[in-house]
Formats: C-alpha cells, sequence, structure tokens
C-alpha cells in the first residue's frame, strides 16, 4: 500500500476571459560557478530564447560538439556511452543505438532525432549539472545529466530515466512534448503567467511575464521558476537574496556567452543566404561539411566550394569568396575583422580593372589581381573612405593594416600611405613626402603624420607641398625634392615665415652637422642650425659660405644668435657663433673674428669704433704660435705670451710690411702717444718699437739698437725720431738706423753705438761699415780738450775726430796709432785737419793734422814730419818727390833744429 | 475560465487536476488529466464554463489527486467580469 503524498500543488495560471494570473514553484536552485559575462540587463524574461533558435537542430554536428567539449575541458570529451536504438514517435524520431559512442555524438543524435539544438542540449547540461565545464564528471552526474525526471524530493529522480543517454533523449522529447501539447502543461505561451522567483517559498513572491513562444513556455515548465532583479544584478554568481534563483538566467548566460543570441538561428540564416545568392546566379556550389556556430560571440560559418558563409546575430548572414576570405581567414577571421557586415562585391566605381571587395564589422577586405586582397580597416578606412576609396586619389590598398611602431598602424595604397595613431588619428602621406618619411626612419624617428598631405597655400610661385609630423615636417618642392626640418630647428624656420620666409624651401633633410654636436638644415635663404647648449639659429649668406669655408661647427662652434644686422653700423650684418663672430659688410665681405682678438676688437669698439671692420679673418700670423685679423683701421695680434693688442694705421702698415712678427715680434701693448715727444705714437713689440711722427713716418727701431736709443732717452733725446727702419747696414753683419741727428750702429762684435753730425758724415763719406768697421763706441767729446769742443767716435777701423775748427776726419791704422803716440789731440799734432788720404802713386796714406802729417807706406811705417819739415817737404813734391817717404819721425837735434830722415835724402830745419 | 498550476514535489502520471468555484451556495467545478513533468507535475488547462458562471467574484481552489498523493492550493479569489 502506497503512502498518500501531500504534494504542494501550485496555481500557475489562470485565464478569465482574458486575464491571466498565476503562482507556481518547483526545482533545484543551486547556481553554478561562472566566468564569462552576458549582459543580462537584455535578459527577457517573456522571451528567453526564440522559437527558430530552440528549435534549429543544424546547428552543430557531433565533431563541432566533440570539439565545442573539449575546448571547454569537459569531462564529457571523453566518455563514451552504449546506446540502444529508439524507434520514435510523435515528439522524437528513430534513434540508432551503437555501442561506445561519444557523448558529443549522443547529443548530436538525439538533437537530430528530436529536432532541438544542440546548443539548447549542452547549455541545459551545465545549467543541470555542470557537465560542460566539469573536468570530472560522477557518476551520479551522468545519471541526473538533464535533471529530468528528478524533483526535489527524498525519492529523487525517477530510476526509469537515468543516465547520460536516457536524460538527454528524454528531456530532449519533453521538450517537444511542450511544443505538441502547450495547453498539457502550466505554462502556456501568448499568455500571462505568474511565475515564482523561488522554488516552494510563496513568500518571495512572483512575476507576472506574458511569455511569448512556445520555447520560453517550455523552459519555465522545465525550470518553473524566474531569476528576480537580485539574480540578474549578480551575473554568474550567486546573489545573496534568499529569493534569488538561477535555472533560467543561467541558461540565457551560457547560451549568449557560448552561441550567442537567443533569438537569431545562425545556421538557418546560413542555408538561407547561401539559397538566396544561388537564385541570384552567384551560387556558392555544394556546402562542403556541416555549419559551424562555434565561432566568436555565436556566429556561424559554412564552407561551399566557392567560398564561405558567415553569420552572427549583429551582421546577418553574408559570404566571402577566394582571395579575400583567405586574407580574412589568415588574419584570424572574426576574432580580428568581426563580421562580414556585407555579401562579397564588385566595386562599380574603379571602371579601370576589376575590384572586389567585402566589408566587415572592423575593416574591409579590397582586391584586385594587381594589388592581391588587403585589409583596411579602422580609422584609416574611414580615411580612405572619405577621399573616395578605391576610386579617389589613394586608389587600391596594396598591403593590409598593420602595425607601425608605438602603437600605430598603416595601409599603403597605391596613391600613399595612411598612417594612424590613436594620439594623431588618420592621415595620408604621399610620394617623395612618403619616401622621405621612411628614408628618415617613419615613425620612430618623426611619429605619426598630424596632417594630410597638404599643398602650401603661402607659396604661390611653385607648388609646394607639405605633411606634419608629431616629431617634424616634411616639405616637398619640385626643385628642392622632399626634405625633413624638425625640432627647434623647424620652430625657428616657422618663426621666420616658413617656406614664405626668407629662408624659403628647405633643400637638405635635418642631419648631424660636422662635429657630431649639433644639426643643421640647409634652406634656399640660408641654413638653421641647433645644438643642445644653443638652440637654433639662422645663418645666411656669405656669412654662412665663410662660416663653412671656416670650417663650420668644429672650428666656430655653433651660432649663438640668429643673423642680424649691426645696429651701430649701418649696412653691417653679424652672426654670433660659440667660437667667434662672422661680420660682413659689402666693402670688406664675410670675416671671421674670435678669441681674445674677437674681445680685444670689441673693447675697441667693434665695427663702429677705432678699428672698424675686419677684412680678413683669424689666420695664423707668420711666426710660430700667434694670429691676426687686420680690419679697416689696423689689426689686432694675439700669442700666447703676449695675449691680443692692437695695431694701427700707418705703424700697422709698417709692422705688416717688415714682415710682423717674423720681424719684430708680436706686440707687447697698445698703440701709445709719446708724452715727450708731441705728434709721435708708438707701439712696442716683443722685439723692437715701431715709432711715427708725421715728418718721419712710422720707423722699426729694435733690439740693442733700440736699447741705446731710449738710453739716450728716445724721441726727445739728442738722437730724435727714428727716420729709417732698422736694416742691415753695409757690411755684413751690423744693422743700423738713422735717427733725425744720428745713426745707431750695431754689429755682434761692437754692441750698439751712436755715431752723429758730422762724423756721422764723414764715416759714411769714407765708406762706412766696410771702411772702418763698426763703431765701439759712443760719440764723445774729448775731454783732454778744453779749448774747444772736440768730438769723436772710435770705429773698428779708426776714428774720426771732429772740432769746429778742423771739420770731421778720419784718422786709422798706423797713422792713428802714431797719432795717439804722440797724445793724439791734445798731444804734439793736434787735431787731424784732412781724412786719411792716399798719396799719388799709389804706394802710401797722409792725413794732416793741424801740427805736421803722418805718411805711411808699407816700407817706412808711419812718421810724422813737423809743419816746420813738411812745408819744405811738400814743396819739393812730398812722397812723390825726390825724397819719396819718410824713414824716420821728426827728431830735434841737439841744436834745436827739427830733422826727418826721407828715403832719398834728410830735411833739417 | 481557465486555470492552470504545478505539483512541485511529485512526478508521477494519472493524477487529475480539479478546479473549484463556490460563491453563497452555488459550487462549479472543471477537471482534466495532469501532466507528468521533468520535475513536477503540471495541471494544464482545468475549464469551468457555463451559463451558471455569472458575474462576480468567486472562492477558488484548485486540487490534485492521485492514488498516491492529493492537495490543494491556496485558496484565491477570481473575479469573473
Amino acid at each position: 500500500m502506497t503512502r498518500l503524498l501531500r504534494p504542494r500543488l501550485t496555481v500557475v495560471a489562470l485565464l478569465v476571459l482574458g486575464l491571466a494570473a498565476a503562482l507556481s514553484l518547483v526545482g533545484s536552485s543551486a547556481p553554478p560557478a561562472l566566468r564569462e559575462s552576458a549582459d543580462l540587463g537584455r535578459f527577457d524574461p517573456g522571451n528567453i530564447i526564440d522559437d527558430t533558435v530552440f528549435y534549429d537542430s543544424t546547428t552543430m554536428n557531433a565533431d563541432q560538439v566533440q570539439a565545442f567539449l573539449a575546448a571547454n575541458g569537459s569531462g564529457l570529451a571523453g566518455l563514451r556511452f552504449d546506446t540502444w536504438t529508439r524507434t520514435g514517435d510523435d515528439y522524437c524520431g528513430a534513434y540508432a543505438g551503437a555501442a561506445q559512442e561519444t557523448a558529443a555524438a549522443v547529443i548530436a543524435k538525439v538533437a537530430r532525432a528530436c529536432g532541438i539544438n544542440p546548443q539548447v542540449l549542452l547549455v541545459t547540461l551545465q545549467k543541470e549539472q555542470g557537465l560542460v565545464k566539469d573536468a570530472s564528471i560522477s557518476a551520479d552526474q551522468l545519471r541526473k545529466a538533464m535533471g529530468y525526471a528528478c524533483p526535489d524530493t527524498p525519492a529523487g529522480c525517477d530510476a526509469t530515466y537515468n543516465g547520460f543517454y536516457n536524460q538527454v533523449y528524454m528531456a530532449s522529447r519533453q521538450f517537444k512534448r511542450y511544443q505538441a501539447l502547450p495547453n498539457r502543461y502550466g505554462y502556456v505561451a501568448g499568455r500571462v503567467n505568474t511565475i515564482p522567483y523561488f522554488p516552494n517559498d510563496p513568500t518571495c513572491g512572483s512575476a507576472q511575464v506574458y511569455i511569448e513562444n512556445q520555447a520560453t513556455a517550455g523552459l519555465y515548465n522545465y525550470t518553473p521558476y524566474v531569476p528576480n532583479a537580485a539574480s540578474l544584478a549578480a551575473g554568474y554568481k550567486a546573489s545573496t537574496d534568499r529569493c534569488a534563483s538561477y535555472g533560467n538566467r543561467n541558461f540565457y548566460n551560457y547560451f549568449t556567452d557560448w552561441f550567442g543570441s537567443t533569438q537569431t538561428s545562425g545556421a538557418a540564416a546560413v542555408t538561407d543566404k547561401a539559397r538566396a545568392l544561388a537564385a541570384t546566379g552567384r551560387g556558392l556550389g555544394a556546402a562542403l561539411g556541416d555549419v559551424a556556430c562555434d565561432l566568436p560571440g555565436g556566429g556561424c560559418r559554412q564552407r561551399y566550394e566557392l567560398g564561405d558563409v558567415f553569420w552572427s546575430a549583429m551582421t546577418g548572414a553574408h559570404d566571402v569568396r577566394g582571395e579575400i576570405l583567405a586574407k580574412y581567414l589568415a588574419t584570424g577571421g572574426p576574432t580580428y575583422m568581426g563580421y562580414p557586415v556585407g555579401d562579397d562585391q564588385r566595386d562599380t566605381r574603379v571602371v579601370s580593372t576589376a575590384v572586389w571587395y567585402s566589408n566587415f564589422q572592423y575593416g574591409d577586405i579590397v582586391w584586385s589581381q594587381a594589388t592581391k586582397a588587403q585589409v583596411v580597416r579602422g580609422p584609416i578606412r574611414d580615411h580612405w573612405l572619405a577621399l573616395g576609396a578605391s576610386a579617389g586619389s589613394l586608389g587600391l590598398p596594396t598591403s593590409s593594416d598593420a602595425p607601425a611602431g608605438g602603437g600605430g598602424f598603416v595601409v599603403d595604397f597605391q596613391g600613399g600611405s595612411v598612417y594612424w595613431s590613436a594620439a594623431t588619428g588618420a592621415h595620408d602621406v604621399r610620394g617623395a613626402i612618403l619616401t622621405k618619411y621612411r628614408q628618415a626612419g617613419g615613425p620612430a624617428a618623426l611619429g605619426y603624420p598630424t596632417s594630410n598631405d597638404s599643398r602650401d597655400r603661402a607659396v604661390a610661385s611653385t607648388p609646394v607641398y607639405y605633411v606634419n609630423f608629431q616629431g617634424g615636417d616634411v616639405v616637398w618642392s619640385a626643385a628642392t625634392g622632399a626634405q625633413v626640418v624638425r625640432g627647434p630647428i623647424l620652430q625657428r624656420w616657422i618663426a621666420l615665415g616658413a617656406s614664405a620666409g626668407p629662408l624659403g624651401l628647405p633643400v637638405t633633410s635635418d642631419a648631424v652637422a660636422p662635429g657630431g654636436k649639433g644639426y643643421v638644415v640647409d634652406f634656399q635663404g640660408g641654413s638653421v642650425y641647433w645644438s643642445p647648449a644653443t638652440g637654433a639659429h639662422d645663418v645666411r649668406g656669405a656669412i654662412l659660405a665663410r662660416y663653412r669655408s671656416f670650417g663650420g661647427p668644429p672650428v666656430l662652434g655653433y651660432p649663438t644668435g640668429d643673423d642680424s644686422p649691426d645696429r651701430n653700423a649701418p649696412g653691417v650684418w653679424f652672426t654670433n657663433f660659440q667660437g667667434g663672430d662672422v661680420v660682413w659688410s659689402q666693402a670688406t665681405g664675410a670675416q671671421v673674428v674670435r678669441g681674445a682678438i674677437r674681445e680685444h676688437w670689441l673693447r675697441l669698439g667693434a665695427s663702429a669704433g677705432t678699428l672698424g671692420l675686419p677684412v680678413t679673418s683669424d689666420a695664423v700670423a707668420p711666426g710660430n704660435g700667434g694670429y691676426v685679423v687686420h680690419f679697416q683701421r689696423g689689426a689686432v695680434y694675439w700669442s700666447p705670451a703676449t695675449g691680443a693688442h692692437a695695431v694701427q694705421g700707418p705703424i700697422a702698415v709698417k709692422y705688416a710690411e717688415v714682415g710682423g712678427p717674423l720681424f719684430v715680434g708680436y706686440p707687447v701693448g697698445e698703440q701709445g702717444t709719446d708724452r715727450a715727444a708731441p705728434g709721435v705714437t708708438y707701439s712696442n713689440f716683443q722685439g723692437g718699437d715701431i715709432v711715427h711722427s708725421q715728418a718721419t713716418g712710422a720707423q722699426v727701431v729694435r733690439g740693442a739698437i733700440l736699447a741705446h736709443w731710449l738710453s739716450l732717452g728716445a724721441s726727445a733725446g739728442p738722437l730724435g725720431l727714428p727716420v729709417t727702419t732698422d736694416a742691415l747696414a753695409p757690411g755684413n753683419g751690423g744693422y743700423v738706423v738713422d735717427f733725425q741727428r744720428g745713426s745707431i750702429y750695431w754689429s755682434p762684435a761692437t754692441g750698439a753705438h751712436d755715431v752723429r753730425g758730422a762724423i756721422l758724415a764723414a764715416y759714411r763719406t769714407a765708406g762706412g761699415p766696410p771702411y772702418l768697421g763698426y763703431p765701439t763706441g759712443d760719440d764723445s767729446r774729448d775731454p783732454r780738450v778744453t779749448a774747444t769742443p772736440v768730438y769723436y767716435s772710435n770705429f773698428q777701423g779708426g776714428d774720426v775726430v771732429w772740432s769746429a775748427g778742423t771739420g770731421a776726419q778720419v784718422v786709422r791704422g798706423d797713422i792713428l796709432r802714431k797719432w795717439l803716440e804722440l797724445g793724439a789731440s791734445s798731444g804734439r799734432l793736434g787735431l787731424p785737419v784732412t781724412s786719411e788720404a792716399l798719396i799719388p802713386g799709389g804706394q802710401g796714406f797722409v792725413v794732416d793734422f793741424q801740427r805736421g802729417s803722418v805718411y805711411w807706406s808699407a816700407s817706412t811705417g808711419a812718421r810724422w814730419v813737423a809743419s816746420a819739415i813738411n812745408e819744405e817737404y811738400a814743396a819739393r813734391g812730398g812722397p812723390a818727390g825726390e825724397l819719396g817717404y819718410p824713414k824716420t819721425d821728426t827728431t830735434t837735434l841737439p841744436t834745436g833744429q827739427q830733422q826727418v830722415v826721407f828715403q832719398n835724402g834728410t830735411l833739417t830745419r | 475560465m481557465l486555470a492552470g498550476g504545478i505539483v512541485g514535489d511529485v512526478v508521477e502520471a494519472g493524477g487529475r487536476c480539479t478546479l473549484t468555484l463556490s460563491r453563497g451556495g452555488v459550487v462549479l467545478t472543471g477537471e482534466s488529466e495532469a501532466e507528468p513533468d521533468a520535475a513536477s507535475t503540471s495541471c494544464g488547462e482545468v475549464a469551468v464554463s457555463g451559463a451558471a458562471l455569472t458575474a462576480g467574484p468567486w472562492d477558488a481552489v484548485l486540487s490534485y489527486a492521485s492514488d498516491r498523493s492529493a492537495g490543494e492550493s491556496a485558496p484565491f479569489t477570481v473575479v469573473v467580469p
């Protein structure tokens, strides 16, 4: 005798003249753990799944189910079952049993036999027992795999229906019974139904749901509760709300995440599309295998002989063919491009060649025989479309969308390329500008374009095109080619008016300048140099040419200022560099001034100052180790030992004329004015002075001669100003400078001594150094003669003696010695009254003194003849007469008479 | 008038569902055969109709009975317009 049970009975549907009410509960509510994220905001309790989807048995074949189970790590993938044959009934067709069938085969065969979507069966297996996601599956899970005939009672499942095959088949059949006998079950489509939120707990309340279709009514009959707001808000998770139930929520979650929309049947749409294409003469041929609906987002794909049809809920079904299909699959198919949004089409705007394309959610694939199938997508595609697509200026794509570095992308087209980055958007780059951009290193070097290929409207004379990039511009004209300008150089160029400014167009690209410490770009009207220390500055014209011929950055460094006019000197332009200035005027050209010479020039007032403009560039001066720049009114010389000093005017001319540093060393001071000698200027050099006056010109005095002159009081001294420049004296080895009132001779043997007045004249008349040698003493007064001033100079080869009464006379050799022996000027003979003279006949010499003469011949030596005898001797013809040369000096006889013995006689007086 | 319900704790065949309406001593009933379902037993459409079903509120109850079990819903009121 069976025990009478007291089951809970819930009224779920009530229809009174169009009014329906209801209430109910049953079933387990264990929420499985889950990960994905269907949008439960789109969960419609009245239409959980569409009939066309629910009853579409073609969405997966056994292999696809098997692959799906394996991909999810399901333990079912490795299970096999012995099945038995069912003959079928009003609800399901026959099932041919077999030994050791895979779970996937069971699912696919039951789906086909009963007309249920195998995806519904997979979702139900997961929803009821977690069989898709569980790697390890227990016998108990298999026993009640679909939860069929398993009430939440102590008795549990009806053993009649235990087992995997049994459960799958009977549950499928039950869904078909709901469809065949809708009025036999509590929830009915087309009415408002009262559906509880939670099993067997009236306090949880219920929802009034208008059930739109039979598939949804079946789900509620199979699992008779509806998720409340808390359940939906929890996604895949369990809610803390005690009234949250999960069965139908999870059905929706799993189906949507695994297979896409519950509202559209992809498989049916795919076959419909294939039929429709065949009807228009664009058939795809025979199907190759089954429709697969295991693509991302629940998409479907069917392969045909001539192409594939892809379907997704968002896009519908469209064909993709040939090389476009190959490209689509090679790039990752739906994962990369999304699904096709239109059919394979010919581009009718292009008439020159056959162009075919397919549009996808995230891009297009465009094909022609010449350019092959290429991917264009995202903002690059939008840009291309805006320019007229294949029929526009860019033409067909010749490469596929590809990373271009730094997160950006590029597609090449026949007429240029389109680059995109998040920061810059998509812009086209073309022709020579594109070539240059790539040569320069592309995005890695110049960043992405921030403008499209554009014509520079500011230049009217010739077409100029440019593209702006993040890191610079590329500018093109036919005459100048495409050139890169960037960074601070670009900013300077723009500040000057860019292509329409004085610099004009770039003729070179941004490049490391000689020396490697900065960059330079040449423009039509000059160059702009940049270095970290100096920034960017323009250099132009002759100044630029000079800068470069002088060695450019390695020699003069980088410009520290721009090409500028000299405010103090009209018509003068200059550019300052780290290592000097280049100064230009029409008259003087561009010249380099630098270092200490430049500093000195600036101190003297630069272009508007004492020296005026440079007429030469900084150059090594003659003589090691120094430099010179010549200016309009002088020069500045520099050497390590002396520093920089200016020489000016006639002194500078003279200095240069005599050989500059080679002759007199480097200047050691600035030009000065001789305070002791009005109108006299001078410059001191290492090896001498140059002294100038209007009357005497500029003359060089140096060495020992200079020292002697200075010791005598220089310009204000007895010699006055130099009237000649230090020069070799006649006769080897000595030098002479003539002054206003005398000369100073110098030889290594004698040193420097002055010779003056009539003595000097006599010295020179007699033959100067070759005759008398160099002075061995200075012009001196003879202290032994007090009656009258007597002056003399001693020379290596004789003396010159002067008095007002006797003039300057030359005495030398044995005659001189004889005279000195006799007491010289204050002695027996007194002063010379003639200079040494050759005696007619050429055998001897004579000098006449105040009180006698001294004769010399080689055979007789020097003999003096007193005046008293000399008169007689002269009267008798002198040495040339009968007496010949004296053989003795004048002697005084005991008688008091004077006597001289000659070669041929004796005179006594 | 149609009513439907679900017998939540039992799966069995052969049971019957009865809808009982009563008002002022008048009692009207309708019956249907219950249907075993996956995890419950369903009462499909249980109908009461005819001239006796006059306008106004009726006290209603849906009950289920089989050889092994019996039960009924909480009483509810329906209003016939």
